[in-house]
């Protein structure tokens, strides 16, 4: 028997678990608590109704974790009665030490909420402090969370604000601090915090500003990882009209082995001593329209300079100058970088491609990935003989683009690759038979199978020959609420599926798979099934979220052609055939699938 | 501990129901308890573990046989952990007992982590049904106590 069990599988298993007695009241107190903390509270708080003797037991635990991302609204119901139970379960706790507070709510909170509940834990030596809330009002971080020697890991947002940071910082323990979208209100509050922990190993800052601040000081003696990001905007020039130009940034950390600075450009990198440095990424925030290029320049090469040993760098948007760059520093040095991707922006019309590739990297390049390509004459230099030479480097065995609109009329991404000729000296995979280049494509997702349809005349329909079907809604940044944008993606995305399905020449599709978590209209995957079926699918694959339920059609079930079956989300069975004919199915995954009637 | 011979030093342990099992000290060594018994040497040769039944003792020393091997990579831990508590809740009370006694901190977590797992998103009513735990509240006092933590018994599914 396998151990791995499906949801549905779960499901049944509370009745396995049945107890024919009750052994975990019998357990001692401290014992059901510990168990108890390992759930989240709300659930812990909820044990009080079993019996008497377990009305107390929950203010034993020793974790909290309220976590109400439902609650989005402040005239939810819900709000207020969420509130009262969050000072109800710190007043009837009973532990000395929390182990770990975690807390997410979305709704605004009133500060003087925030600030009792904060101050109950850190009474009660918590270790590890997780917030992540909205709040009405920015709210001053207290003093005494910067002299609680108990904590370990802290984890803040947003809108807390960094002021006033007592003299004494005393933070022994703390191995772990992440803000986010914290605001910091004066240098000294963030010179002290960030050089008096002895112990801290990970330092990350998200989206936190300075407002009229001037540097940003830290010196940490055990810090590996440092994360430091700034808010992206639309527009660049919020920072070159703000102080930012200005800015310093101080770093003085030995042990450091992992940076990543997202940001504008600021005035004076002083790094010291980051001699350990393994894995840079650097992106510096560019406004091309403002274009002081030579402070740009000055001030990111000053940056790479101090950068050394490193065995992955990752550097873009900056104006570095490459040549005392990348052929002196880490070269000089004599090891060999596993990783480097260096990204410039060439958007602009005053972009010039780097004149020459440094013949130090020259021997080590791999791999080029041009973004995104939008076939401009200028993305087309990179490929000719006044830019860098490509043809010329030894290692290079891919270039790599991804391009922006895949149906598009994009049609010179050809021209490059005939530049750059990819190391062959003839096109040997055009003249393949066309079945074998359908085979090739069949192993690609769909979308980049149907790229290769801009490549020549040849290849055009190449695709429609392809008997694995892979298609992935893949837009991770799906934003919260959803924006008109993501509907507009998610529709073209529907059309390019209706599309292939259309196109597609083969008589029998092997592997049908689709996955999109964005949820779609039951009335587009209907057709998406009923197309795959009729072309006597061998393996049928759908994850997916619907707006609706939706009922399996019937000839899913006569389909003898299916060996395997896999169907995830909001599918209902109800009313199969009485003749399910699925002689070769082999495997069948079914995720949340709804059964409406026992037959 | 000033010798230390080339042979593997065997320990044994004796149940409560005079078991005897032996096995390696640095299998058994991974029970605080146990260590402390032998650095305090108030252990002789045999060690009681008056806790402990026998068929208890042989799935903790299963599971401690599994964590002395280093060569184990995480994942594979993970995944002899996760199919460990694989088990009746009555033996998992059992073993959580036991390794809260012989103090093999991750062991306890594990058992309660997968208990918690059990109560995780269901009903009150579920909960005591499945651990068959006899409600003695009359039905007053229980909507008090409902009402009460209001928010606690928002949203939750029955069943």
């Amino acid at each position: 028997m396998g151990r791995r069990k499906s949801k549905r599988q779960k499901l049944f298993e509370g009745v396995k678990l049945l107890e024919t007695k009750d052994r975990i009241s019998n357990l001692p107190n401290s014992l059901i608590g510990h168990i108890l903390s390992f759930l989240p509270t709300k659930y812990a708080v909820q044990t009080c109704v079993l019996t008497t003797k377990w009305k107390q037991m929950w203010t034993f635990i020793s974790n909290i974790d309220f976590d109400s991302r439902e609650i989005w609204s402040i005239d939810d119901p819900c709000h207020i009665s969420f509130v009262k139970f969050v000072y109800r379960v710190l007043l009837f706790l009973k532990v000395s030490k929390v182990n770990k507070f975690h807390f997410r709510y979305y709704v605004d909170c009133d500060v003087s909420d925030v600030n009792a509940w904060l101050s109950t834990v850190l009474s009660c030596n918590v270790r590890e402090l997780d917030l992540c809330i909205s709040l009405k009002v920015p709210c001053l971080l207290s003093a005494d969370l910067f002299t609680c020697n108990s904590l370990v890991v802290v984890k803040l947002g947003t809108k807390f604000v960094l002021n006033d940071v007592p003299s004494l910082v005393s933070l022994q323990n703390l191995t772990t601090l992440r803000l986010s979208s914290v605001e910091f209100r004066d240098d000294e509050s963030t010179k002290r915090l960030f050089s008096s922990c002895p112990v801290l190993e990970g330092l990350a800052l998200y989206q936190c500003e300075g407002k009229r601040t001037s540097v940003l000081k830290i010196s940490a003696p055990a810090l590996k990882t440092l994360y430091i990001s700034y808010p992206m905007s639309d527009s660049w020039a919020i920072y070159h009209h703000s102080e930012f130009s200005k800015y310093k940034i101080e770093l003085n950390i030995p042990g450091l082995l992992l940076l990543k600075y997202w940001g504008p450009v600021s005035e004076v990198y002083a790094m010291k001593n980051l001699c350990s440095l393994v894995k840079v990424d650097i992106q510096f925030y560019i406004d091309s329209g403002w274009g002081d290029y030579e402070f740009y320049q000055r001030s990111t090469t000053e940056l790479a300079q101090e950068i050394y040993n490193v065995h992955s760098l990752h550097l873009s948007g900056g104006s570095i100058d490459y040549d005392s760059f990348l052929a002196n520093r880490p070269f000089r040095c004599g090891l060999l970088h596993d990783d480097i991707i260096i990204e410039d922006e060439i958007n602009t019309d005053n972009w010039a491609p780097p004149e020459r590739l440094p013949s130090c990297l020259k021997f080590h390049l791999k791999m080029i990935d041009i973004g995104e390509f939008e076939g401009e004459k200028y993305e087309l230099k990179m490929g000719k003989a006044d830019g860098p030479n490509l043809s010329n480097v030894p290692a290079l065995n891919t270039v790599v683009g991804s391009v922006r609109d895949v149906m598009g009329s994009v049609s010179k991404l050809q021209s490059l690759f005939e530049e750059v000729k990819l190391n062959e000296t003839e096109d040997k995979i055009s003249n393949l038979p066309a079945s074998l280049i359908g085979h090739i494509l069949s192993f690609l997702p769909t979308k980049c199978a149907v790229r290769t349809s801009i490549l020549s005349n040849k290849r055009k329909h190449m695709w429609t020959i392809t008997s694995n079907l892979d298609l992935k809604y893949d837009d991770q940044k799906l934003s919260k609420p959803r924006r008109s944008k993501d509907d507009q993606r998610h529709m073209s995305f529907v059309k390019f599926v209706n599309r292939v399905l259309l196109l597609l020449k083969v008589s029998k599709l092997n592997k049908f798979r689709i996955r999109d978590h964005f949820a779609c209209d039951v009335s587009d995957v209907i057709p998406w099934l009923s197309a795959a079926l009729s072309r006597n699918v061998r393996e049928l694959e759908f994850y997916g979220s619907l707006k609706g339920l939706f009922l399996l059609p019937a000839d899913l079930f006569t389909c003898n052609s299916l060996v395997i079956l896999k169907l995830g989300r909001r599918f209902v069975l109800n009313d199969i055939p009485s003749s399910v004919c699925l002689l070769n199915l082999k495997t069948l995954h079914l995720d949340s699938v709804g059964f409406r009637n026992d037959e | 501990m000033a010798t230390t011979t080339t042979e593997t030093k065997m320990l044994t342990l004796c149940t409560s129901d005079k078991q005897q099992f032996q096995i390696e000290e640095t299998i058994a060594l991974q029970a605080v308890t146990i260590r402390n018994m032998v650095e305090d040497e108030c252990a002789s040769n045999v060690i009681p573990l008056p806790n402990v039944n026998s068929k208890i003792m042989i799935q903790i020393i299963e599971y401690l046989k599994k964590h002395v091997d280093s060569s184990v990579s995480k994942e594979d831990m993970e995944k002899f952990d996760s199919a460990f508590v694989e088990k009746k809740l009555s033996e998992i009370f059992d073993i959580i007992l036991a390794a809260n006694y012989l103090n093999i901190k991750n062991l306890l977590d594990i058992c309660c982590q997968r208990v918690a797992d059990v109560m995780k998103n269901k009903s009150p009513e579920w909960v005591r049904r499945t651990f068959n735990i006899v409600n003695d509240f009359t039905a007053e006092e229980e909507a008090k106590i409902r009402k009460e933590h209001e928010w606690a018994f928002e949203g939750v599914d029955e069943d």
